[in-house]
């Protein structure tokens, strides 16, 4: 026990491991507080749709040797995300299908142009960070840094700011469209909201992770809880505690950050599950 | 309250009804009847704002209608008391403002009250009875509009106990002045409620009161008048 | 910003080597070389870089002075305690940073930040333990000893270039076998070489671990 307490001390002593928990908390936040929506509006799909196009787009910015490649990342996921949720509307188009071909086809493109034209000699450790988020978390710039803070705390205000929209939306759209409000609106901001925290979750857990970090504290929640507004807090809470845990326990042990926080949150939603049982809900 | 006007409607660019004519005035029960895929289903969706009109045109008085829908399979699991499902009908009522508000909160408490289900406040809306969850979407609904309420299919699935006491409901609300606009399956309530009918068969399309509807031969179709 | 330090990276091709995964056998690290296009590209990006920060790190002599092959310096004088920089050895708490004392996630991280802002590190004494390797670079005709940290996540592994004393011990015959596991401390420092930047652990210390 003292030993871990000295190393953790000792890696304390890094700026760089600081940032990550201070980044890794906030984006773990932001990634819970739309995952009731996303789960309840079966919206998951379009979650995991994202996070492939946005390692695509990544890909596509590593290869123009974009100076920051969030300026290519962010427009392309909300973009698609806008889509994504107007075919998800139209009848004619076989949604599930669309976005699943749109999403493998993101990641294998993403591969594809970051093995070719990469400039790091780094591929597979590159892939592998931004897939799963191996390391990336400790690998932040400090522009990458600061762009994290400021996005996490953007959605998070947003979230405040509609959190009674959002939840009108989530529970009853057509009401919302029917006694005069404008579902459409919200519907979008909640896609966009989506686009931006899955961009953000890249850097924590990698892409093919993330979605996992959205739905897993707010499905743990979910099963425990009765209203809304206690899901959401406690979602929050779990999301939270379960990228702290996770970052922690992966620099003491060596394991891959992205993938220690989605156990940490599967752990705690079985235990979730497990009372809910015992409850006999 | 409500004036349609040449209303055609239809999805895709497909027109499945056209020439609905029809108009609701304060303090009317209107029943929108009518077979299955006649159209009914589309009528309500565009009479709600739900897709647009292929032509013609739907006058409303006022922006919002208190709207009770037909449960969706999201609403069966949703993690939400009484109170915050009843306090979102005040979304509309909200205009700029981020939260709600004492007056919203007065309004809510005021509906569950109305609808008798105050002790029900803090309870999880997916563990309620269908007869219980009817009325909270109800209150809701009051929230949003005190004038118009728009039913939708609401008694489909409930036990007949618990459909007459809504029916009872509702004609209390009818009483203290709401005008009401009702989808429904039920020749009984529509014979015993209403003050007019809008029949959408997949010939003709009938307006009228309840009298001239009866002498139609539309009510034929409903199974209300037996052929001679 | 970001890709201008992945430049610096891309450009510390021969201090970064990767193997793909499960690649991990003993094959000689082979150190890639740039073409054209993109040399053109990573030079544009150092001077911009360099014009930015100022450059705090005056360039460095070539090593070609002090290394074998082109001067051989035959000092042998094979004790590590040599050290003409007149510099103190390092006695274990002198170490700013030893990532023999690390887990793999930190020392990944802690590699990736020397790459990334290496400037910032330039002046602190670095411990770290890995698999020497050595690696011929034919356009300066050099030998360039590493010490290569395998990863636990199977990715990839980190290459730190090293400089052993003041580099005059005598390539093979001095050297350990190829693979063997080193403790290496030294000063970590950048230079620069055919206009591109790279850093390494001068005037180190190198102990087989037995």
């Amino acid at each position: 026990m003292q030993d871990i307490a000295g190393n953790l001390q000792f890696y304390f002593s890094f700026p760089f491991v600081k940032y990550a928990l201070i980044v890794g908390v906030l984006i773990a936040l932001c990634s819970s507080l739309l995952g009731v929506t996303l789960v309840l509006k079966r919206y998951s799909f379009i979650g995991d749709g994202l996070s492939h196009v946005a390692f695509g787009a990544l890909a596509i910015a590593s290869v123009l040797k974009l100076a920051d490649k969030n300026i290519l990342i962010l427009p392309i996921t909300v973009i698609t995300a806008i889509l994504l949720l107007k075919t998800g509307q139209s009848a004619k188009i076989k949604g599930d299908a669309a976005i699943a071909m749109l999403s493998v086809g993101a990641l294998a493109i993403g591969y594809m142009l970051m093995n070719i034209f990469s400039t790091s000699s780094n591929v597979s450790g590159d892939v592998c960070s931004t897939l799963f988020g191996s390391t990336s978390i400790l690998t932040l710039t400090s522009d990458q840094v600061i762009l994290c803070l400021v996005l996490a705390v953007i959605m998070i205000i947003m979230f405040i700011v509609l959190y009674n929209r959002i939840f009108a939306v989530t529970f009853d759209e057509n009401f919302v469209t029917a006694t005069g409000g404008s579902a459409n609106t919200y519907n979008l901001l909640i896609a966009i909201m989506i686009a931006v925290i899955i961009v953000l979750g890249m850097n924590l857990v990698g892409s093919l992770l993330i979605s996992a970090l959205i739905i897993f504290p707010a499905l743990s929640a979910m099963s425990i809880l009765k209203n809304f507004r206690s899901v959401v807090i406690c979602s929050a809470v779990i999301s939270v505690v379960c990228a702290l845990a996770g970052i922690l326990i992966s620099i003491l042990f060596s394991t891959p950050v992205g993938s220690t926080i989605v156990i940490c949150d599967m752990v705690v939603f079985l235990i979730c599950f497990g009372i809910r049982k015992v409850a006999g809900e | 309250m409500l004036e349609v006007k040449d209303l055609s409607i239809g999805y895709d660019g497909k027109e499945i009804v056209e020439n609905i004519n029809f108009h609701v005035r304060e303090g009317d029960y209107l029943c929108i009847v009518g077979e299955n895929g006649a159209g009914k289903s589309t009528l309500v969706k565009t009479l709600l704002g739900l897709q647009k009109p292929i032509s013609g045109e739907i006058k409303k008085e006022e922006e919002g209608i208190g709207y009770l829908p037909q449960q969706t399979i999201i609403q069966r699991d949703f993690p939400a008391s009484v109170w915050e499902i009843v306090l979102s009908g005040n979304l509309s009522n909200l205009g700029k403002k981020i939260f709600y508000g004492s007056k919203e909160k007065q309004r809510a408490k005021e509906n569950l009250e109305r609808m008798g289900i105050s002790d029900l406040k803090d309870k999880c809306y997916r563990n309620l009875s269908g007869g219980q969850q009817q009325r909270v979407l109800l209150a809701r609904a009051l929230c949003a509009s005190d004038r118009i309420l728009f039913l939708d299919e609401p008694v489909s699935g409930l036990d007949p106990k618990v459909t007459a006491d809504f029916y009872e409901l509702t004609e209390e609300l009818h009483k203290s002045g709401i005008t009401i606009i009702m989808v429904s399956h039920d020749p009984q309530a529509v014979l015993e409620y209403s003050t007019h009918i809008l029949h959408i068969g997949k010939e003709s399309i009938f307006f009228g009161t309840k009298e001239e509807y009866l002498k139609s031969d539309n009510a034929i179709q409903l199974g209300i008048k037996r052929e001679e | 910003m970001k890709n201008r330090h992945k430049m610096l990276i891309a450009a510390a091709a021969v201090v970064i080597i990767c193997t793909a995964c499960g690649e991990n056998d003993n094959r000689p690290l082979t150190v890639s070389t740039t073409g054209n296009a993109v040399d053109q590209v990573i030079q544009d990006e150092i001077n911009k870089a360099n014009e930015a920060s100022a450059d705090p790190a005056p360039a460095q002599e070539p090593e070609s002075a002090s290394t074998s092959g082109s001067t051989p310096t035959p000092a042998d004088v094979p004790t590590p305690e040599i050290d003409v920089t007149g510099q103190e050895n390092f006695p274990e708490s002198d170490v700013d940073i030893d990532l023999t004392l690390m887990g793999s996630d930190m020392i990944y991280a802690t590699v990736y930040q020397f790459m990334y802002d290496p400037f910032t590190y330039e002046g602190k004494t670095v411990r770290i333990k890995g698999n020497y390797y050595p690696t011929y670079y034919e356009p300066t005709d050099q030998y360039y000893q590493y010490a290569v940290i395998q990863d636990a996540t199977a990715c990839c592994s980190q290459g730190m270039e090293f400089v052993w004393d003041d580099g005059s011990h005598v390539y093979p015959d001095e050297y350990p076998a190829e693979g063997t596991e080193v403790v290496v401390t030294g000063t970590f420092e950048t230079y620069k070489e055919e206009d591109l930047l790279y850093c390494r652990l001068a005037d180190a210390q190198m102990e087989p671990v037995r």
